[in-house]
């Protein structure tokens, strides 16, 4: 992460260079740290100072006479001469100033190999540094007085505001080259000097870090590569660069998005070498590289002390060439007879030169090699910048090392300029220390960085077309692609809604898109590249915000009404710069529970409605409960497991990356473990990588929740058996205890057990006796609360009838028909109940007697005479159902109760002309119950729980009740209408709930 | 216009048609001011409460056959609310305790509780002590059953307790000891039959004897039953002839048919169809022990003397299973195949002796 900051910090500099007058720079934290840690950098090198100084003082002089010349070749100039490390920062610091200052690219590409040239010649420039360094005295003295007001004030400034940030550095350092810009306009020279130096001192304040860590390099190497790409019209640009790039337009990132970065990204690891291994190399990076990015491998030279370069020219040791080489230095590489090496190679060659073990030249250096490097740096810089730099000037001073004579000239010069600024700089030191220790905390941090990430992240699809199980035609993201696309088309089109059943719908009449799935399948990270493709912006919530229904409505309100200023962030202001492409991504909604979400759905259903921008929804369980209100305004996306295969190929291609050596078959078994989870998947793999071998790869399974779908078949699979022990297999009867025994009742009977044919039916009488038992542990486990008894009914209900039966289920497994016919068996038992309640006074036998005696006949002597005599049964019958206090319902109950499958249900005999004649006169002459008819419904529905105060009212209810039939015959007589007559019965009962009512109201 | 079995059900105890000794003696057990504790048992439709309700008649006089049914509330210390219902008469009162399922201990408790407490009226005419009748003691539950014996010895002087059970077996041993146990046998096949007459001369119809004979054979010793089948024949077809169909209760055919079905067939395939009979009797409330004892009984029919013995010996092993158990269907069918497996074996072996 950190690298990834300071990349775009850099760039962000340069950037602002570049275009003076776009000073808008996003303040973060992270900037600020950089810069106070640059600070204090400057310092603690300074103290580590040397002698070697001497070599940086010529270079900066060196270039100030450079500048007007053109195209000199180093190497025709100087030879080879010992390479120091210090360059890649020198390089850096003279390119920076000079970009800043001379857009002019032909300019710029001069400089850069004059770079080249004084990285490689120190020494040979040794005198005309001397010379420009005398000059250079003359202009300080000239200048001095502006200098050191300038430099007060950035000391004041820095003082007030440690917190600084890197804008307002950069806008002193302009505002100081203004000044001298101005003040020295007709001596051109001079002015540039200047320029130099303030940039230089800049860039020591600002970018300090930056420099003294090899990482650092990059943005500079990519600028330089940059320019050098301009100009020879090489294609090869760096993907890191591309990166930062992105940001800034559209443009640039479409085809940072068409080319691909290093192909096996990570999969080689970077040799431990020995400090100095590369020493004396200095190599030229060409390509975009197998597995490493460019600045790894930067990052790695220069760490072992090697030299990067950016040109190709004869210091140039070795070309590192990678693929979509630069054509043009390919070519001069072996024009040179500069050994090209591949990236496999140039791994090798480390291994083998750090095995050498190269003579130490510089004990110093091996010492503390990095802090070396960068003082080296520093050092090189005060000599170039002198008269800028007080701080650095001071702290030596601090030091009292051994000074050359340039430097105490320097010195001698400065000395007003010290005195002053020294008590300053006294008080600011404590602070400096601490923000020192930070940073090489951080750096530190920074270097493992790329290493810490997951593999997650690390191999997160970065195009469309990486998502796994999403290429065709018909696939969801493409399908979410054109969604999107067309919404706000669709919105003004105002489509009809389609049929649920209608198939290729594109969503068009959809205001949101659901996306829904099993864990791990790639749904947020398709939503976010689908996002990216067309230029959305994402508003994200998931599971982790608060997502109440005010919450909602409020914030989500003004989101979305509020127009992106991204854009101009990222720096490309102008027309394009404000959009209104918002979408809203709702994660997790099924994760929307609990009071902290409270109305949250339903607000997002009525955000969905009216919403002007898209929503896109993600879930895992779209038939969920929760879901199905939603459900109803999405645009449905379903995505399904990818198949083994397609993951496959992916993780074959990220083990290669990885270097991990794990077997095809225990990649898919991998892969099958995880439930075909991609995420789940990676994480396994990197687990391996840390040293899984194949067989315990297989044995790695991810702990899936097993239903008892999956389960009962296991639990008769003889494939399975030989691989399980008793505790697995009692197991499985445990991935639901309750309903694993039914489970195993209800199938047991369609296995087909692995052995001779005289046997079957012995062993399913063994399975069945096992069951019975496995019943009898449950009784006693349900009736005295003895849970400690359930392993041994996993051993009765699940292990020995699979261990009788193994042999495998042949066709479908069943949900357990006990649950349905128990309710049934239950349902007719509470009939039964009612009619031996009903019957009791006038019957003497149990409830079993009513089941197995009276249903048929009591029945039959009720239906009998409707059949035979039609009308004129329907007195007989009525006076048997008066006579054993049945009511009309009871008749219903009876003919459910005694009727057998197979039989033919006799009440179609009844013509309905007389059933309904039947129901009228009964509803007529409803006779008095000795029960309350009432009470008994009642009673029925507080079975459910639903018994509640009204307890109290039934007896008025009961009473009314009977009143009411009583009264019933003489009232419909009098009235006389069929009407009434037909709706009697539910009249009166009606008004028998309605007549409490009011008399409670009287009461 | 009842049926005949509720329409000629007598009511007086001396006018019992058979057991008469046995009705004497309870009549002898009324006239003596100690009245015990009842625990009467028998099979289903032997008449166990048409003498109870006779001897409360000889009792309390023809008031106790003025019978009103009540609703009554009770609370479980779970705080469930349950309703019974029951019947009662001034002097009497009749509850189902099963009705209620596992909460029947509160029933026992708080009703025998409730009745207990309150002393009749006019205890000068009457009789000092209330009668709480109790169904289906058998099938209480243990708790209930222990709850009860203390509350029968402790309100021994205001009520006594009637306990109606189809055997003793299950009733714990505390109760049995508490009460006089009155065992009333099912009625022979004779006794059956000249009830029979007795009734249809009532109804004034003539019922030919090898008729009622019939129907006294295949009612299986339950008067309710040639009750209720003389009448159905009668509906079926009158006069009656003595060769007439006498229609049997659908679930013995059901079960024979099932029966028929194991003995056709022995395999997986065949015993789960037999599952399905078996989930078709038991939710039309054939008791279980029902069923195993109408298979046992057909199943048996075509077995050798000693595979017999080993079948009813399974038989009864699995139907003890069942009374532990919960779920009666697993023990059926664990019946079921174990019987298979048998008889499979045993016809192989047979085929094999004729080969």
């Amino acid at each position: 992460m950190s690298r990834d900051i300071r990349s775009f910090f850099t760039v962000k500099k340069e950037k602002t260079k570049k275009d003076e007058d776009s000073d808008v720079i996003p303040e973060s934290p992270n900037v600020q740290v950089t810069n106070k840690k640059k600070q204090s950098r400057k310092k603690r090198q300074i103290q580590e100072d040397s002698d070697e100084e001497i070599f940086s003082a010529p270079n900066k002089k060196k270039k100030s006479p450079t500048k007007s010349l053109k195209e000199v070749k180093a190497a025709d100039l100087f030879g080879s001469a010992p390479i120091k490390r210090t360059e890649p920062i020198v390089k850096k610091i003279k390119k920076e100033t000079e970009l800043t200052i001379h857009s002019d690219e032909e300019f710029e590409q001069s400089l850069i190999q004059l770079d080249e040239k004084i990285n490689q010649e120190i020494q040979a420039t040794k005198e005309i540094a001397n010379e420009t360094l005398t000059n250079n005295k003359d202009t300080l003295k000239d200048k001095k007085d502006d200098i050191l007001k300038d430099k007060r004030d950035d000391i004041s400034k820095d003082k007030k505001d440690e917190k600084l940030s890197v804008n307002d550095v950069t806008n002193n350092k302009k505002r100081k080259l203004n000044k001298s810009l101005t003040e020295h306009s007709d001596n051109k020279v001079e002015v540039s000097k200047k320029m130099k130096k303030d940039f230089s001192e800049f860039i020591e304040n600002g970018d300090g870090l930056n420099t003294s860590e090899p990482t650092q390099e990059s943005p500079e190497t990519k600028q330089k590569k940059r320019k050098l790409d301009k100009s020879l019209n090489e294609s090869v640009i760096s993907d890191e660069e591309r990166y930062e790039r992105k940001r800034q337009s559209a443009a640039l990132y479409q085809k940072y998005l068409n080319r691909s970065g290093p192909k096996h990204l990570g999969t080689k690891e970077m040799p431990e070498g020995t400090p100095d291994c590369l020493k004396d190399c200095s190599f030229l990076l060409t390509g975009v590289l197998d597995s490493f990015e460019r600045d790894e491998v930067i990052a790695a030279i220069t760490k072992y002390g090697g030299v990067i370069k950016n040109g190709i020219s004869k210091k140039v040791t070795h070309v590192i060439a990678g693929d979509d080489a630069g054509p043009a230095k390919l070519a001069k590489a072996q024009e040179l007879g500069i050994k090209i090496m591949n990236e496999d190679e140039f791994l090798q060659f480390i291994r083998d030169s750090s095995n050498k073990k190269t003579p130490p030249k510089d004990v110093k250096k091996e010492s503390d090699k990095k802090k070396d490097k960068s003082s080296e740096k520093k050092r090189e810089k005060v000599k170039k910048s002198p008269q800028n730099n007080e701080i650095n000037v001071n702290k030596a001073k601090v030091e009292e090392s051994p000074r050359n004579i340039k430097q105490s000239e320097v010195k001698s010069n400065l000395n007003k300029v010290e005195s002053k600024v020294e008590s300053k700089e006294h008080t600011k030191m404590p602070v400096k220390k601490d923000i020192v220790n930070d940073g090489e905390l951080k750096k530190s941090c920074s270097t493992e960085v790329p290493n810490s990430l997951m593999w997650v992240d690390k191999y997160k699809p970065k195009s469309l077309k990486q998502i796994i199980g999403q290429h065709g035609e018909a696939s969801n993201v493409n399908k979410l692609l054109n969604w999107l696309k067309k919404w706000y088309m669709n919105r003004k089109a105002k489509l009809p809604k389609p049929s649920p059943w209608a198939k290729n719908d594109d969503g068009g009449y959809y205001r949101a898109a659901l996306l829904s799935g099993p864990p791990g399948v790639g749904k947020t990270t398709t939503v976010s590249l689908v996002c990216k493709e067309l230029g959305f912006d994402t508003v994200e919530l998931n599971a982790s915000d608060t997502r109440s229904k005010t919450l909602l409505k409020e914030q989500l309100g003004e989101l979305l009404s509020t127009n992106t200023l991204q854009a101009y962030a990222t720096g490309c202001a102008g027309k394009g710069a404000v959009s209104k492409k918002h979408v809203l991504v709702m994660d997790e909604v099924d994760g929307m529970a609990g009071n902290e979400d409270r109305g949250g759905l339903q607000e997002l259903i009525s955000l969905i409605k009216t919403t002007s921008v898209p929503i896109i929804c993600m879930c895992n369980d779209r038939n969920s409960e929760k879901m199905r209100s939603l459900v109803n305004y999405c645009y449905d996306l379903k995505f399904t497991r990818p198949r083994v295969e397609q993951i496959k190929s992916a993780m074959m291609s990220i083990c290669y990356k990885e270097g991990i050596k794990l077997s095809a078959e225990a990649l898919s078994q991998l892969i099958v473990s995880s439930g075909q989870d991609v995420r789940q998947t990676l994480h396994l793999l990197s687990v391996c990588a840390s040293g899984l071998t194949n067989d315990e790869a297989k044995a790695a399974r991810k702990d899936i929740k097993m239903g008892p779908w999956e389960a009962i078949r296991k639990v008769f699979s003889a494939e399975e058996h030989k691989t399980m022990s008793i505790i697995d297999k009692s197991d499985l009867f445990f991935c639901d205890y309750s309903i694993m025994p039914l489970f195993v009742q209800e199938n047991f009977l369609n296995v087909t057990p692995h052995c001779p044919k005289n046997e079957i039916l012995d062993r399913f009488s063994k399975a069945a006796d096992s069951l019975s038992l496995g019943d009898l542990v449950e009784a006693r486990i349900r009736g005295s609360q003895a849970w400690n008894l359930l392993p041994t009914q996993a051993m009765f209900s699940s292990v020995i009838p699979g261990h009788h039966l193994s042999g495998h289920v042949s066709g479908q497994i069943q949900f357990p028909s006990w649950l349905g016919k128990n309710s049934r068996a239950n349902k007719m038992n509470r009939l039964c109940q009612e009619i031996h309640a009903h019957t009791r006074l006038s019957t003497s036998g149990s409830k079993s007697s009513i089941f197995l005696d009276y249903s048929t006949h009591l029945r039959d002597a009720i239906i009998n005479p409707l059949i035979q005599d039609k009308t004129d049964g329907i007195e007989n019958s009525l006076k048997v159902l008066e006579s054993y206090y049945l009511l009309r319902e009871d008749l219903d109950s009876l003919v459910e109760l005694s009727l057998w499958p197979g039989q033919r249900n006799p009440t179609v005999l009844i013509d309905s002309k007389v059933k309904a004649a039947m129901t009228r006169t009964y509803n007529k002459k409803a006779s008095a119950l000795p029960y309350a008819a009432a009470s008994i419904k009642k009673g029925r529905a507080t079975e459910d729980g639903e018994l509640s105060h009204e307890e109290d009212d039934t007896s008025d209810v009961e009473l009314d009740a009977m009143i009411k039939k009583k009264k019933e015959p003489t009232k419909t007589s009098t009235s006389k209408t069929k009407v009434k007559q037909e709706d009697s019965a539910s009249t009166s009962k009606a008004a028998a709930k309605k007549k409490p009512a009011p008399k409670q109201k009287k009461k | 216009m009842s049926l005949w079995v509720d329409k000629h059900r007598p009511k007086d105890l001396m006018k019992l048609d058979y057991h008469k000794d046995q009705a004497v003696r309870l009549k002898s057990l009324v006239q003596q001011s100690d009245f015990p504790h009842l625990l009467v048992y028998g099979p289903s439709g032997a008449g166990k409460k048409t003498r109870i309700m006779c001897l409360l008649r000889e009792l309390y006089g023809s008031g106790s056959e003025r019978l009103r049914q009540e609703t009554m509330h009770f609370t479980t210390p779970s705080n469930k609310k349950i309703e019974i219902m029951t019947v009662s008469s001034n002097y009497h009162i009749e509850v189902n305790p099963t009705d209620v399922g596992i909460h029947d201990r509160v029933v026992i408790m708080d009703l025998v509780k409730n009745v207990a407490q309150t002393h009749q009226i006019d205890s000068a005419g009457q009789r000092e002590f209330k009668v709480v009748i109790l169904n289906e003691v058998d099938d209480l539950t243990k708790d209930a059953q222990h709850a009860l014996r203390r509350t029968m010895e402790k309100y021994v002087s205001t009520c006594r307790l009637i306990l109606i059970a189809n055997s003793i077996s299950r009733v714990i041993p505390a109760i049995r000891s508490r009460c006089l146990t009155i065992r009333v046998p099912a009625p022979t096949e004779t006794e059956i039959a000249s009830v029979l007459h007795a009734v249809c001369k009532k109804e004034g119809l003539s019922l030919p004897p090898e008729l009622a004979m019939r129907i006294a054979k295949s009612a299986d010793r339950n008067l309710r039953r040639a009750l209720l089948m003389c009448e159905a024949c009668k509906v079926q077809h009158y006069p009656f002839t003595s060769d007439q169909k006498v229609p049997e209760p659908d679930w013995q055919i059901f079960i024979r048919e099932t029966a028929a079905m194991i003995l056709s067939e022995q395999s997986p395939k065949k015993l789960a169809e037999v599952r399905q009979k078996l989930y078709e009797l038991i939710i039309h409330g054939v008791p279980p022990d029902v069923i195993f004892a109408g298979l046992l009984k057909e199943l048996v029919c075509n077995c050798d003397m000693s595979m017999k013995c080993k079948i009813a010996s399974y038989a009864a092993q699995y139907e003890h299973r069942m009374r532990l158990g919960n779920k009666p269907i697993f023990h059926i069918e664990a019946f079921v195949a174990k019987f298979m497996a048998i008889y499979k074996k045993f016809l192989e072996e047979a085929l094999g002796d004729v080969f």
